[in-house]
């Protein structure tokens, strides 16, 4: 779902929550014979009567120009997020980031004290941000820890020929727990 | 230069279908995106043919599923692309020449684990 579903719905659900709540104070307003209650609901629906021509053009070419601008964000190319690998005169080779990002989640939760909840990586670009969580032993290296990682994610981006970029790689040892 | 655009269009992207096919752990992505305005040839779903430009030249993009098992994907891209240009000659027509070059997406990736 683009933009301008997600508008639409978050507005006719904000419209409807409206809706519901001034239901509900109508109702326990007449339940409980509270003038005040369902003259504040009356007094609302009143006053957008009172609007004149003018406003009430104002108002549309409003809503007109909001749903114009959603109607184009929808309908703009879409831009996948691919990363470029490759590029000569024979062509470009682009990969889509999200699967190298699975790709590295498996390879690094292969490693020990590391699972795949714990691993999470963002491809933006060719810019590689890797946040790891990992278990290490009381007397472990947190820098030993990170270089090791960083090695594993060379290995691997290298095994699949993606290692052209590699000085772009982030990598943040997150989340250490110690275990004996 | 041809006059016959659509022809040309055509006849390219036929190619890189053929070629497609003969390549093992290469598919074509066929299924155009919901919601997403996704190159989409009326000829080959997945191959989109750009140009011509003023020397009546054509760059071609394909979105393609690859499964790399054993190589990398710049190897396999390159045969890939060798596939194609051989297509296209085997076509009895200069369209190698006139297809400057071939850019793949890969759309998927599927990993030999």
């Amino acid at each position: 779902m683009r933009i301008f579903n997600r508008v639409l719905a978050t507005i006719i659900s904000i419209a409807f929550i409206v809706a519901s709540a001034m239901g509900i104070v109508y109702l326990i307003g007449l339940l409980s014979r509270n003038a005040q209650l369902t003259g504040l609901v009356s007094g609302i629906f009143r006053s957008l009567t009172r609007l004149n021509a003018g406003q009430i053009q104002a108002t549309l070419i409003g809503i007109f120009l909001v749903s114009l601008v959603l109607l184009i964000l929808e309908i703009r190319p879409f831009r996948a997020r691919f990363i470029t690998i490759r590029e000569d005169e024979a062509g470009k080779t682009r990969v889509f980031g999200s699967d190298v990002e699975r790709f590295l989640v498996q390879r690094l939760a292969r490693g020990k004290g590391i699972t795949p909840e714990s691993v999470d990586v963002v491809v933006h670009g060719n810019r590689f941000d890797i946040a790891t969580g990992i278990e290490v032993s009381t007397d472990a290296d947190r820098q030993a820890v990170r270089s090791q990682v960083e090695y594993d994610v060379k290995t691997n981006l290298a095994s699949i020929g993606l290692d052209d970029d590699l000085e772009h790689i982030s990598i943040r040892v997150a989340r250490v727990k110690r275990v004996a | 230069m041809s006059l016959n655009i659509f022809q040309d269009k055509k006849l390219i992207a036929l190619a890189v279908e053929s070629a497609v096919d003969k390549m093992k752990g290469v598919l074509l992505t066929r299924v155009r995106a919901v919601g997403e305005s996704y190159p989409y040839s009326p000829d080959v779903p997945g191959v989109w043919v750009r140009g011509p430009d003023r020397e009546g030249r054509y760059t071609v993009d394909i979105y393609v599923t690859l499964a790399v098992s054993g190589t990398t994907i710049p190897e396999m891209a390159n045969r890939l692309r060798a596939e194609i240009w051989e297509q296209l000659h085997k076509e009895g027509i200069d369209m190698a020449d006139r297809v400057t070059s071939v850019d793949i997406y890969v759309e998927d990736l599927v990993l030999a684990v």
